[in-house]
């Protein structure tokens, strides 16, 4: 049997109870709780939006199909630019450890804005010519994606221990800062190796 | 283009659904990413181009999203006062009633226990 005092401690926990479901929707509105884990996302798909069957032994006026996918959880919109660049194999690739993009210049690129948890993807395809071969260098002229070309003049010797010669595709992820008001290299990238052929 | 870009996400923080302005601001996007690849293939002209039609994009999104902020703005004000009000009245009725109910429980309890007799065995 409960006495008087525990009577009163059960109505004292009621009213406490009540007071925090009445005042639940003005606190959900005013206290926002930190999210997960911020990050974006940056992806290269093959021809069949796999992540298999990608190109890698490929020759002059052929066309080759990959996606690019970028995913935003950086918990509010985002203003993405996505820098595509073109390579030899003794090019520097963007470096992780100082999180700086690669020297070379961007050829194609994409912008794109995207809602928090919102994925794009869209479709890269490429070709080259003006393709050469000459003693163990191969030279690379222009290089056209989605239908524009640009001059690259890239040439990459004959890699012995790997028997090729390799060039590389790359995609940058840069992300528009909102307190600098600048767009800044998120530290991510895709890469493609190819090995420029004669036949496939 | 950045400008834009935070503008609406200003928006977006003030509340309101953004989805218009984002789709003319992509498209914006597309144009001005056409043009920087035009003019980094030396077409300078095709460039232009593209560039004056990304502007015009930009300049429709920043105009739409500053009527749309403010507005936005004082509708999440409004929201957050009606649901303060709500907060605080309905706290305040259920604690009345909580205290009426604990002042007639503890009445009848009295009566109850001033009407027992001692049992005796």
């Amino acid at each position: 049997v409960l006495r008087a005092e525990d009577y009163r401690v059960v109505f004292i926990v009621m009213g406490l109870i009540g007071v925090l479901l009445f005042a639940f929707p003005t606190l959900s509105l005013a206290v926002h709780l930190p999210g997960g884990e911020k990050f974006s996302e940056l992806w290269v798909l093959g021809p069949g939006l796999m992540a298999e069957d990608y190109p890698f032994n490929v020759k002059a006026d052929e066309n080759y199909l990959v996606y690019l996918g970028v995913g935003n959880h950086i918990g509010s919109s985002a203003y993405y630019v996505v820098y595509v660049k073109f390579g030899n194999q003794t090019d520097a690739l963007p470096n992780d450890t100082d999180a700086a993009p690669s020297p070379l210049l961007p050829l194609y690129e994409y912008r794109l804005i995207l809602h928090d948890n919102e994925n794009w993807t869209a479709p890269l395809n490429f070709s080259f010519s003006g393709v050469t071969f000459s003693g163990n260098t191969s030279t690379v002229k222009a290089l056209t994606m989605n239908n524009v070309t640009f001059d690259v003049e890239s040439s990459s010797l004959w890699n012995e221990e790997s028997q090729g010669c390799f060039y590389r595709l790359f995609a940058e992820l840069w992300v528009c800062d909102v307190d600098s008001n600048a767009v800044l290299y998120s530290n991510r990238f895709v890469s493609l190796t190819l090995n420029q052929t004669l036949v496939t | 283009m950045r400008e834009a870009f935070n503008a609406v996400l200003k928006v977006e923080e003030a509340g309101a659904n953004t989805s218009g302005l984002m789709t003319a601001l992509n498209d914006a996007g597309s144009l001005l990413a056409k043009a920087e690849i035009a003019y980094r293939n030396g077409d300078s002209g095709e460039a232009a181009a593209y560039a004056d039609n990304a502007f015009t994009k930009v300049e429709s999104v920043l105009a739409g999203a500053s009527g749309l902020e403010a507005s936005s703005r004082a509708e999440t004000q409004n929201a957050f006062l009606y649901s303060l009000a709500f907060s605080v009245l309905g706290a305040l009725a259920f604690l009345v009633v909580l205290f009426l109910v604990w002042s007639l429980f503890k009445r009848v309890r009295t009566k109850k226990l001033y009407g027992m007799r001692p049992e005796v065995r």
